[in-house]
């Protein structure tokens, strides 16, 4: 296989995390069962929240709470290969984080198993895709014109409209 | 899969944080640093899993002397910064800092630095310091190796103006002590 990505990096963990989570795990650990794995920021799980700033004082305030794991990891394999991968998704998950980024270092450093993950790239993507149309076609289908609000209202709303300005 | 060494993890950290608390309720008295379990972190200087239990996103550490490596700022997750803007700062006991850290302010005396201060061994050496004030009973004194002298005068300058000061831990490889602000410290 072509060891070339079409998708940018900024893509890989959404397109992944379109992958059944049990069959991603699994496969990642059979691939990296003897790669030494170290973290280069901590594993963290929890809940995000954004820091924004308030327009009026500028004083700091936290918006929402969405669940969140962080995993950034450097991978050496037995050969003497070593890449680095990260992974941010909005799950209170480490393991599914920590196994999307092996993925991603798979990906970025072409480690030995490149073309499985690459293959489950392919796989993750066209679900997405296809999530995306059927999206799409929901959207579409609920759509509310409200140019046509303009054909309802007749000339006896027009004069009512007029009556209350002038009472006022 | 993934190894994670355990100065990084909760478990260690929640037991050097219980001794934090006791090293700042008696100043002066030794406690041990509880170090993980690869030796990779055992290094002359035992500041670091006492500084990855307090750091956090939210604070800043000045190292002039560039005690932490590349790989240890990232898992702290801090930000660095010069000594007189640090919340946190790693300093050799030997090697005295000209500038002034944060001491804080009236209205918010905590906003001012922790200073870790790295020394040959707490316990013996030929420097003897006296301390007096809440927490001692009645007076403790203690030897300390690889600790400047100019470093207690300087700190005592800092902490003339009570509730403003820095807190400083003094730490070889296995121990630590505290000397809050509150403390007062002579060289005998």
């Amino acid at each position: 296989m072509n060891k070339e990505l079409k998708l940018p990096r900024a893509q890989w963990i959404k397109a992944l995390s379109q992958i059944k989570r049990q069959d991603l795990i699994e496969q990642v650990q059979t691939l990296a069962k003897d790669w030494f794995i170290k973290p280069i920021s901590p594993p963290q799980s929890g809940l995000g929240v954004l820091k924004m700033k308030e327009s009026t004082m500028s004083e700091a305030f936290f918006l929402g709470e969405f669940p969140l794991s962080s995993v950034g990891i450097e991978v050496s394999t037995p050969g003497g290969a070593m890449a680095q991968g990260a992974a941010n998704i909005m799950h209170d998950d480490v393991k599914y984080a920590e196994a999307l980024a092996i993925c991603d270092a798979v990906l970025a450093g072409k480690l030995d198993g490149f073309d499985e993950i690459a293959a489950l790239l392919t796989q993750g993507l066209s679900i997405f895709e296809e999530n995306e149309s059927a999206r799409k076609k929901i959207l579409s289908s609920t759509r509310v014109d409200f140019s046509l609000l303009e054909d309802a209202i007749g000339p006896h709303d027009h004069n009512t409209t007029n009556n209350v300005a002038k009472d006022i | 899969m993934l190894h994670v060494e355990s100065v990084w993890l909760p478990k260690l950290q929640q037991q050097n944080y219980r001794h934090l608390l006791n090293a700042m309720s008696r100043p002066g008295s030794q406690n041990q640093i509880i170090h993980g379990v690869s030796d990779e972190y055992k290094f002359d200087y035992g500041f670091l899993p006492l500084l990855a239990t307090l750091v956090d996103t939210q604070v800043s550490v000045s190292d002039p002397e560039s005690l932490l490596k590349e790989s240890e700022w990232k898992m702290l997750q801090t930000s660095k910064t010069e000594i007189s803007n640090a919340d946190f700062i790693i300093a050799i006991g030997q090697k005295p800092i000209c500038e002034e850290p944060k001491l804080g302010a009236l209205s918010h005396p905590e906003q001012s630095a922790t200073v870790f201060l790295c020394v040959t061994k707490i316990g013996e050496g030929g420097l003897t310091i006296k301390l007096t004030g809440p927490g001692v009973n009645g007076m403790n004194t203690l030897k300390v190796r690889g600790l400047n002298e100019a470093w207690l005068e300087r700190r005592n300058e800092w902490c003339a103006s009570f509730p403003l000061g820095i807190d400083m831990f003094l730490c070889d490889r296995d121990s630590f002590i505290a000397l809050p602000r509150t403390t007062r410290v002579e060289v005998m």
